[in-house]
């Protein structure tokens, strides 16, 4: 991690994101409608069963540890989604509803600036966000000598974030517990 | 994992050379900070009513701006940030002749008036693609109220993206009121509170950049299209802001440093007499009018905008831009930019001096007589949350759906009174709006709102309830009630009313 210029690359490797980030998010509107005083303006509405692009298993020989410990407030709808995702790539989820979260962050080294809506502890790692699970047996593989990944914020399309068919570009970021950050991943699209 | 080494840092860093424009905009941030409110107002910048008839034309384009001495590209009307001001008095006909350069479909909502929300008045169902002309028209009833009152894009599904433009503009709607003496006597000034975040090329962030989830939020605050301009009070003087919250989510915690002001009106509604103000929360949609009365020691006093947290899915307080913008939000996550975008950052929106005296003004003792609604004969309920659908995934909810442009979501008689209890459920701050009449506030969370004021925009925090009191009156047809974080209604948390 010494060659980590934090602040530098933090702000950096955003820029380039931003620039070399094509759009991959696109509202839905209906064609073929004119200025009369129509109003199905989100006519398109699916009604598709719920199919995630997340659900797909791409860590198939994962064998580390699958228990995890996920921290979430009790009226955090989303994260309940991402317990989900997570199950489903066949970890064990242990759900503690407090509120008290932002002490669970500080303990585990989770860089303020990096925060997201719940926070998972796993092999002593912190897993912050919604993060693509098999990001997670990937950085687990590796064992390395950091102290977590994170998805800051809630960017729509990530598992758990599913929006019919808005994907925010986003990165998988990794930190230490001096809350230096570099990119783990980067999904420009998916 | 793949260690950033010296080379890729490198290029990461050319990459990154369009940030230089946003740091050397920090750094002559000051020297921009003067801006200048005394200028003799551009024409084209207000539009009034003579011989009770308010017409003009009104392009949405694309166009260069000025926004804070720096080079931008705005979504606008006319070419102006902000909008021009319209003005009418109550019983007007209105005749706006709107053209879409813009190039998205578009239409126009008139945010608190009561008007009719069909045809060619306030209706928000409307689209006008792009290349398109409407012709807007509709008479202000004889009992519109009179005051701050604004107009925006409302097409669901675009609305955050097209304000967050720049699209916005008062429409003030003038009377008896400003008759009052002491009302009259002050001196008049207009605040149109917007926030941006510019790319490197000076155009709005893209969406798919902005933290959609949280509503997005830009680091750079113009007041009037400047940054930090001043206003003049004359000592012993009235000064009167009438300030609009034109912001797609950011909310303003508003205090005038050291001095006290007396709120005169909520959302273009007068209150009965000025109520002294330390502080005042507008959120987005929301609108103030405040009496400033020069009777302190002559000076500067900053019109500052503090610390707010309207929550965010248990997110730490400050220092939050990374995990409120995106990471790849670019700019979001520049440390210049997070410094003086903490969400504990204290900030000036504006300054006011005190300039020569004048003859002492006082504050006026009564403004109007706010009636109390009779008892409802219906108790609605409304709960906001967001969370996982069968039919969109992620979406902003009320009462479990989300919007679906088609449902009619709450029928409603024409002359009935209905109390509508509001619940917050989730973890974010809700602002709920509803469209054509005004309500008043019944309770917070079971205890008795004692401000009699009638209003368009109501906060409703994570957690709490809130009663309102609203009479369906003069016009039948469908219009909306969401909430204004226009993120959040774009991504569902809107309903459709009809009122038969």
């Amino acid at each position: 991690m010494s060659k980590l210029l934090p602040k530098i690359i933090f702000t950096s490797i955003a820029i380039a994101s931003a620039i070399g980030g094509a759009i991959y998010f696109s509202w839905t509107i209906a064609e073929n409608q004119t200025a009369s005083n129509q109003n199905s303006i989100a006519k398109d509405t699916k009604t598709a069963s719920f199919v995630s692009v997340w659900d797909e298993e791409t860590e198939p020989s994962y064998s580390g540890t699958k228990e995890m410990t996920v921290y979430r407030s009790p009226n955090c709808g989303c994260c309940g989604v991402w317990i989900e995702h997570a199950e489903k790539h066949g970890f064990k989820v242990k759900d503690i509803k407090t509120e008290q979260i932002e002490a669970i962050k500080q303990k585990y080294n989770v860089p303020p600036q990096l925060a997201a809506c719940h926070t998972t502890i796993i092999d002593g790692y912190a897993i912050e966000g919604h993060i693509p699970a098999d990001d997670i047996k990937r950085f687990l593989k590796e064992k390395p000598k950091l102290a977590g990944l994170a998805v800051p914020g809630m960017p729509l399309g990530t598992p758990g974030m599913e929006a019919r068919d808005m994907k925010q570009p986003f990165q998988v970021l990794a930190f230490n517990n001096k809350g230096e950050v570099q990119i783990f991943k980067e999904y420009q699209s998916y | 994992m793949a260690k950033i080494n010296r080379r890729q840092f490198l290029v990461l860093s050319a990459a990154g050379a369009g940030s230089a424009i946003f740091a050397s905009y920090t750094q002559r941030r000051a020297s921009y900070s003067q801006g200048s409110s005394n200028s003799p107002l551009d024409l084209s910048k207000l539009h009034h009513s003579s011989n009770g008839l308010l017409e003009l034309d009104l392009e949405a384009s694309e166009s260069p701006v000025n926004l804070g001495g720096k080079r931008a590209y705005l979504l606008t009307y006319n070419g102006h940030i902000p909008a021009p001001r319209l003005e009418a008095k109550p019983g007007d006909k209105v005749r706006i002749h709107f053209t879409n350069n813009l190039s998205q479909p578009t239409n126009l909502h008139y945010h608190g008036l009561h008007i009719p929300p069909t045809g060619k008045a306030d209706n928000v169902f409307l689209r006008i693609n792009p290349g398109e002309k409407f012709t807007y028209e509709f008479d202000l009833a004889k009992n519109q109220a009179e005051g701050t009152f604004w107009y925006h894009p409302h097409l669901h599904g675009l609305v955050a993206e097209q304000l967050f433009g720049g699209l916005a503009g008062l429409f003030i709607v003038r009377g008896e009121l400003d008759e009052i003496p002491e009302i009259k006597a002050a001196k008049e000034e207009f605040l149109v509170l917007q926030d941006f975040a510019l790319d490197n090329y000076g155009r709005p962030m893209d969406s798919g950049h902005m933290s959609l989830m949280m509503g997005r939020e830009g680091d750079l605050i113009a007041v009037n299209g400047q940054i930090n301009p001043s206003f003049s009070l004359p000592a012993n003087g009235l000064l009167r802001l009438r300030i609009l919250n034109g912001s797609t989510s950011r909310f303003y915690r508003l205090s005038l440093e050291n001095h006290p002001f007396y709120q005169i009106a909520t959302d273009g509604n007068s209150l009965n007499e000025p109520i002294e103000v330390s502080e005042l929360l507008l959120t987005p949609g929301q609108r103030a009018d405040v009496l400033v009365k020069g009777d302190r020691q002559p000076g500067q006093y900053r019109l500052l905008n503090l610390p707010y947290d309207r929550g965010g899915m248990g997110m730490m307080g400050g220092g939050m831009m990374c995990g409120r913008g995106m990471m790849g939000g670019g700019m979001m996550c520049d440390r210049g930019m997070m410094d003086r975008n903490d969400r504990n950052a204290t900030i000036a929106l504006a300054t006011v001096n005190y300039e020569s005296s004048v003859k002492s003004i006082d504050l006026p003792n009564k403004i109007t007589s706010i009636p109390a609604l009779p008892e409802p004969m219906q108790v609605r309920h409304f709960e906001l949350n967001h969370g996982m659908t069968p039919a969109v995934g992620m979406a902003f909810l009320i009462n479990g759906e989300p919007y679906s442009g088609e449902l009619i979501n709450t029928q409603v008689r024409l002359d009935t009174v209905e109390d509508w209890e509001i619940t917050n459920t989730g973890v974010m701050d809700h602002p709920f709006h509803v469209h054509v009449n005004s309500f008043q506030v019944i309770s917070r969370n079971g205890r008795s709102e004692s401000l009699p004021a009638w209003r368009d925009t109501v906060l409703v925090r994570r957690g709490e309830t809130v009663r309102i009191r609203i009479r369906f009156q003069d016009f039948t047809g469908k219009t909306v009630y969401h909430c204004h974080i226009l993120d959040h209604e774009d991504l569902g948390m809107m309903g459709i009313m009809k009122i038969r």
